[in-house]
């Protein structure tokens, strides 16, 4: 399951793997999570059409468009996608409806689009809300507490275990990109430690949870 | 005219050492230049062909003025210099030694080779660096053959063990200046002239050069040596009665007599022909080390004035009060080892003298003599006698000759009277 | 024991015995399956090995270089031909910002046991495109191994370690050697090392360090020179990341002059890094400056006298090293 956003579609290795994975007949899922906007462009500007997935269509993959709020459709088009591969049909291309709710960066100040659009589409648009609503009763608001809860608490958690974790020993850096014990005698690694020998003396200790000296 | 000391105005040219078309070595000795408190040696600041020799001996310059030029190897007046080379190079006469740098390459294809000014490094490669480093060859004394003069590998291992390094300049050179610097006399010329290039061993005593140099010359010169033993009862005897002169006065004397008739043992190398004046140098050891001071017109002098005269002199050079007229311009030197009760001694000339006379101590020795009365036959009696050597070279002196000079000097010994 | 073949089936050798020897070794590439690639290295593969492990592609060279990290990723040894080294650059992300660092990025977490083939070097007039030696680029990139073979022996037992490394790895092969024959072992288990060199030619003159198609030109240098008493030795490095700095050291500690020579372009090649490299660690062993030889700074012409005029070939070699020996440099 591949994946990736408007702004990669316009890339030469999408259409290339899009071709081969067809010929192919690959047990692949192209998901594309279309949010109209690729770092500070929009797909209005960046291509001719409004439906990312008729590209599929140019490759001969199936292909189908789903709104990506509502959680309960993503799924069973997801569903649908996966039988296919696993039965020996082939790839499936599934375009997900979506927007980007937030800049593309943290400070982004989103000089490419109005905030009135950003607060039209989202106050209509929360799959969380949406998702209550089709449920009705089925869950009740503690229940719904309840999980809310420990989503966030999972959350809390993970983010809690990162800053926390302390950071790598800075010999790190000059190992481990290529296989094998790193105090073997062979050519890479014999190498790896020369240079790990030569640069430490001068490598700073950057403490845990900082952003690095920036230079 | 080098500037050789704080004080000094002005200096003569005692002598020209290089004569004008002779080729000369940076670093060989090239003019000696009196001064009013020492004749100094002066080393040429560059090699080349002494193109001219302003002045003749006395002629006196302010100090800065021009008194000779050199022209550098390839210049118009010069041929590309003739100097000894050590390493094996494949025909590289033209090319530059180390150091040297080529200066202007003419479209006849012959190389104008400047020498290098003061302070410029040696070209080396590393590795011949490396080598001459583990085998404690001076860098300085190598002759470069690589490109622009490097000194590469193979002209490291072209260096040979023995003294000739390539600093070795022709052995009709210096003039016998003052081989020490006796306390009190401003430094030699080779301390004031720019450094010389040659290859002085690291621990050397700036003192020791002159000699070094010197001795490294003469370990070429063709030496032959004849030596007999000298009955000298009737100088000790002599001695005893007039009190009025010690051995080495007698041996002066005695040898600066034999040298006007026995010519050839006074020869200069240097011209082929004896010396004028017979002066005569004695060995002396001094806390400054070896001296040699020179009685100056010794066969004009009487056997006492020969002796005064060795006795001041003597004290001068304890003292480091010696002058400059005192010390050098002798035809032939005396080495006497007696006063350290030594039997033999063996000495070098000192160039360009051609002859040495070293004599050993005077020991009680038997002697075979014949007995009083006529038709007894011979006995043996005590007798003093001491041991002579003379050295001498044999491009200019044959063993007859120093034989007769030495019969003669031993017959003195035996028969003083005849000189006195 | 050893048998002499073509450098090309000293290829398809290897291909063989890696792919019996392991069921997820696969090949894919242009233009290999049916036609049995252009210098015929891959013949008869489909047929013992079937169409799935024997791929054709479609001119994709991104999709086809991601499909092998993928493939990788996910537990294969893809063996992905580029057809010619000249098309890597159409899939450069690939290869520089996928394949050679995920292993690092993931914190060793995976591997990426690829081996990218790529036929490179000047042959006849093949034109600009298709005619570099690239093996710079990727020695600068790190991650990645770079393995170039210079005979039918190096051939076969470079592309056997190639696979066998869990490692991405490059694998040059220059497209005049594929007809080239040399002797090979019979012993199937037969590995030429990653990262080991070997010394064709001993002799204390002069050193010629090189690689690939050069090796030979370097040999034939060697030959030029016993002519005029000069005796060479010739290191084929095999393996131009990682370098064997050893066989370097032991060259110049031996000869004290050295020619680093190779096919692709001088300026900040290969031969760039071996030449600091002495500088810095060797000074002392020099006694003279080391000599770089590689192709001019130009394209390689397509018209056959401007494209032999640019590179080195025995002669050149022969010369540098004739002028270090007689100290004219």
């Amino acid at each position: 399951m591949c994946f990736f956003g408007d702004g990669a579609t316009n890339r030469g290795p999408f259409h290339e793997n899009l071709n081969l994975c067809a010929i192919w007949n690959l047990p692949a899922i192209f998901v594309l999570e279309n949010n109209r906007y690729a770092s500070t462009t929009s797909t209005a500007e960046t291509m001719k059409i409004a439906d990312v997935s008729i590209r599929a269509d140019g490759y001969g993959m199936p292909a189908a468009i789903v709104d990506g709020f509502d959680a309960f459709a993503v799924h069973d088009a997801l569903g649908a996608a996966v039988a296919r591969a696993r039965s020996g049909g082939g790839p499936t291309f599934v375009e997900c409806k979506t927007y980007r709710a937030r800049g593309h960066y943290i400070g982004d100040p989103e000089r490419y689009r109005q905030k009135a659009e950003v607060e039209d589409v989202m106050s209509a648009s929360d799959p969380i809300v949406r998702m209550q609503a089709q449920l009705g009763d089925a869950l009740s608001p503690d229940e719904f507490e309840a999980l809310w809860h420990a989503a966030r608490d999972e959350f809390a958690d993970a983010v809690e275990f990162a800053r926390s974790s302390p950071s790598p020993e800075r010999e790190e850096a000059f190992f481990g990109a290529y296989t094998g014990d790193r105090n073997a005698n062979d050519p890479v690694h014999v190498i790896e430690a020369r240079e790990r020998d030569e640069f430490m003396p001068f490598a700073p200790n950057v403490g845990a949870g900082s952003q690095g000296s920036g230079h | 005219m080098p500037k050789l000391g704080l004080t000094m105005a002005s200096g003569t040219i005692a002598r020209w050492i290089k004569q004008p078309g002779e080729t000369v070595r940076e670093g060989e000795p090239l003019v000696e230049v009196a001064t009013d408190k020492i004749t100094y040696e002066v080393e040429s600041p560059a090699s080349g062909t002494v193109a001219r020799a302003l002045g003749n001996d006395g002629d006196e310059f302010e100090c800065g003025a021009v008194i000779g030029t050199i022209a550098l190897a390839g210049e118009s007046n010069g041929t590309a210099p003739a100097s000894p080379s050590s390493s094996p190079s494949s025909g590289a006469a033209a090319s530059p030694a180390n150091g040297e740098r080529i200066i202007a390459s003419p479209a006849n294809g012959e190389r104008v080779i400047a020498s290098p000014a003061d302070g410029e490094r040696v070209i080396a490669s590393p590795a011949a660096r490396r080598l001459a480093r583990e085998r404690g060859v001076p860098l300085g004394g190598v002759r470069g053959t690589g490109p622009r003069g490097r000194i590469t590998l193979s002209d490291v291992h072209a260096v040979r063990p023995a003294r000739d390094d390539g600093v070795t300049p022709p052995a009709s050179a210096p003039a016998p200046a003052s081989a020490a610097a006796p306390a009190g006399v401003p430094a030699p010329a080779s301390a004031a002239v720019p450094a010389a290039k040659t290859a002085f061993p690291p621990e050397l005593p700036a003192s020791r050069r002159t000699i070094y140099r010197k001795m490294t010359e003469v370990a070429l010169l063709p030496l032959a040596q004849v030596e007999t033993v000298a009955r000298v009862d009737a100088v000790k005897a002599l001695m005893e009665r007039r009190a009025d002169f010690a051995w080495t006065a007698f041996a002066v004397h005695a040898v600066a007599r034999i040298l006007r008739e026995h010519a050839e043992l006074r020869t200069d190398a240097t011209t082929g022909a004896p010396f004028a004046r017979i002066d005569v140098g004695i060995a002396a050891d001094t806390p400054h080390g070896l001296i040699v001071p020179v009685v100056r017109g010794a066969d004009t002098r009487s056997l006492a004035e020969t002796q005064r005269e060795i006795v001041r002199l003597a004290a001068a050079a304890r003292d480091g009060t010696i002058g400059p007229d005192e010390v050098g311009g002798a035809c032939f030197s005396i080495s006497n080892v007696g006063p350290q009760r030594v039997e033999r001694v063996a000495p070098l000339p000192d160039p360009p003298q051609t002859a040495i006379l070293g004599i050993g101590a005077a020991t009680q020795r038997p002697a075979v003599v014949s007995a009083t009365g006529p038709g007894e036959g011979t006995i043996v009696v005590p007798a003093w006698m001491l041991t002579c050597v003379l050295t001498f070279d044999h491009r200019f002196i044959d063993g007859a000759p120093a034989a007769r000079f030495l019969a003669a000097f031993a017959s003195a010994c035996a028969d003083p009277g005849v000189l006195l | 024991m050893s048998r002499t073949i073509s450098f090309s089936d000293a290829t398809l050798e290897a291909m063989q015995e890696e792919m019996r020897r392991d069921p997820t070794v696969f090949l894919m590439g242009e233009d290999i399956a049916k036609q049995g690639g252009i210098f015929g290295q891959f013949k008869g593969l489909p047929q013992e090995f079937g169409f799935d492990r024997v791929r054709d592609t479609p001119i994709s060279e991104a999709a086809l270089v991601g499909a092998g990290v993928g493939a990788a990723l996910t537990g294969c040894r893809p063996v992905v031909d580029m057809h010619f080294a000249d098309f890597i650059t159409c899939a450069m992300d690939e290869v520089v910002n996928q394949a050679a660092k995920l292993r690092y990025m993931f914190g060793e977490q995976c591997v990426v046991p690829m081996t990218l083939r790529a036929p490179d070097g000047i042959t006849k007039s093949a034109g600009s495109q298709h005619s570099q030696a690239l093996e710079g680029w990727f020695v600068h990139t790190p991650g990645l191994e770079v393995v170039v073979p210079a005979d039918a022996e190096d051939a076969k037992g470079l592309l056997k370690a190639a696979i066998r490394s869990d490692n991405p790895t490059l694998y040059f092969e220059h497209k005049m050697l594929f007809p080239r024959k040399g002797p090979v072992p019979d012993d199937d288990d037969f590995i030429v090392p990653i990262g080991k060199a070997k010394t064709m030619r001993d002799g204390k003159d002069v050193a010629i360090v090189t690689y690939g198609i050069t090796v030979g030109r370097a040999i034939e240098a060697a030959t030029l020179l016993e002519a005029d008493g000069i005796d060479a030795t010739v290191i084929n490095l095999r393996t131009v990341w990682p370098l064997d700095y050893g066989a370097i050291v032991d060259a110049v500690a031996r000869t004290h002059r050295v020619v680093v020579a190779h096919e692709a372009v001088r300026v900040g090649g290969v031969g760039a890094e071996i030449a600091a490299f002495i500088g810095e660690h060797c000074f002392d062993e020099l006694d003279a400056p080391v000599v770089r030889l590689g192709a001019a700074h130009v394209p390689v012409p397509f018209a056959p006298v401007l494209q032999e005029a640019m590179y080195p070939k025995a002669p050149m070699i022969a010369d540098a090293a004739r002028r270090l020996v007689r100290r004219e440099i």
